[in-house]
């Protein structure tokens, strides 16, 4: 079933509610930072049960609730700023795949556990730069969100960072598996500074281009690679390419909402 | 007693009960051992409770509000509103001390301060026989992750029990 067809099922509920893009520039780009969150923990909740072992297991899972955590919180957050009142459920169940704003990286797949591993890394680097700008900021709850948010990511990037070099500058096998990945990813990484979708941070912050924060990304994560005996890819990686979603998307977009939008309104 | 110091009696007592609710995921402390509640009010004869979240995607909160409302309406002081704050944030260095030592005493090591970075930090105490030779159970030694957001799986190289470390936030 299509999502449309989902949303035409359900009628007399919030689905039939229009949503116009919020205009406010911070706004949607804190919309793309829930966008962000949501979908990498709906990318890591599949490897719940699956996961090499049973500690990694219980870290994506960890690390997956976490993110869903955040992704509500800006939600909410989004809801009050962009005047519509909406709640974060309505974020997250009832915008259809094509008006995610994530960037692309969150929606790879996992084709083997080097691509969690430097999907997750890449990610957890950039949202520790994020996150702790956004700790500077002037709104008192955007800014208590993101103290909370940067303390959480950074258990995430111990372990991902862990990880990478375990799998790096491990034995050729892993070592080439993770430079692949590593090349196979390397052309989301633009998308992360970029987001197509305004890159507005507060105007009060001192950095308050989301563009600023590529530099100290990539002295973070080059430390790291350099302990994983891995090279940054050789391709310079260019501004993200259309689509902006990947074929999969959707699909991974309709699970997500697919309780919610067969049952409106579904609480635990 | 005049009004108000009826009116103020009656929001510390609205506090007393809020604090004493037992945590959903970790009953051996209460909300007020692990610094949640943070502000009671009596506004138009209605009790207000403030709570602030742990972990962002802490699970517990629609829980911790339902049995803070139960608790209030319990000891007589009416339907209460529970309502949630973020800002300041949350940080385990609010954990009392009283809540500190029934964790030790349930056999969680309690968080040492925060904002030490991931991996620097000194490692917990055993809460069994109080060696400080104690590492993550994760295959290769990093700081790991537990059965809930707050807790990491740890264990001791003295005694060998196995433990949870409330991890520092």
């Amino acid at each position: 079933m299509t999502s449309d067809a989902i949303v035409t099922a359900s009628s007399r509920t919030t689905a039939t509610r229009p949503f116009p893009n919020p205009d406010l520039a911070l706004a949607r780009f804190l919309l793309a930072q829930g966008d962000r969150a949501l979908v990498l923990a709906q990318r890591l909740g599949h490897l719940v049960t699956r996961a090499p072992d049973m500690q990694d297991d219980l870290a994506i899972a960890n690390m997956a609730i976490d993110l869903i955590g955040q992704s509500t919180l800006i939600y909410a957050h989004v809801g009050e700023i962009d005047g519509t009142g909406r709640t974060a459920d309505d974020y997250a169940y009832w915008r259809d795949a094509d008006q995610f704003l994530n960037p692309r990286l969150v929606e790879r797949p996992d084709v083997d556990f080097a691509h969690t591993i430097v999907r997750q890394f890449l990610h957890d680097a950039y949202a520790v730069e994020l996150w702790s700008e956004l700790t500077k900021c002037a709104e008192p709850d955007l800014a208590a969100i993101a103290q909370k948010a940067v303390r959480e990511t950074q258990y995430h990037l111990h372990y991902s960072s862990n990880w990478l070099i375990r799998l790096g500058a491990g034995i050729k096998a892993s070592h080439a598996r993770t430079a692949a990945a590593l090349e196979a990813l390397w052309p989301d990484v633009p998308g992360l500074f970029s987001q197509t979708t305004g890159a507005s941070l507060p105007p009060e912050l001192k950095t308050t281009d989301v563009r600023a924060l590529q530099q100290p990304w990539a002295k973070r994560v080059q430390r790291v690679f350099d302990a994983a005996t891995l090279s940054r890819p050789p391709v310079e990686a260019v501004a993200q390419p259309e689509p902006r979603h990947l074929d999969g998307f959707e699909q991974l977009i309709n699970e997500l909402q697919e309780l919610q939008r067969g049952n409106p309104g579904a609480l635990w | 007693m005049n009004q108000l110091d009826t009116h103020v009696q009656r929001v510390a007592t609205v506090s007393h009960v809020a604090a004493e609710v037992p945590d959903p995921e970790l009953v051996v402390v209460t909300l007020g051992d692990l610094g949640i509640v943070r502000r009671t009010a009596i506004i138009e004869d209605v009790p207000h409770v403030m709570i602030t979240p742990t972990y962002s995607g802490c699970p517990a909160m629609a829980e911790i509000s339902r049995s803070i409302i139960d608790a209030v309406r319990a000891a007589g002081l009416g339907e209460c509103v529970v309502g949630v704050e973020l800002a300041p944030p949350w940080t385990t260095d609010w954990i009392t001390d009283r809540g500190r030592q029934r964790l030790h005493a349930a056999g969680i090591a309690p968080p040492s301060p925060a904002g030490i970075p991931v991996g620097l930090a000194t490692p917990p105490r055993c809460p069994r026989c109080g060696s400080l030779l104690t590492r993550p159970t994760s295959r290769f030694g990093e700081m790991g992750f537990g059965a809930t957001l707050c807790k990491a799986n740890y264990q001791c190289q003295q005694c060998h029990e196995i433990f949870e470390y409330f991890k520092p936030l």
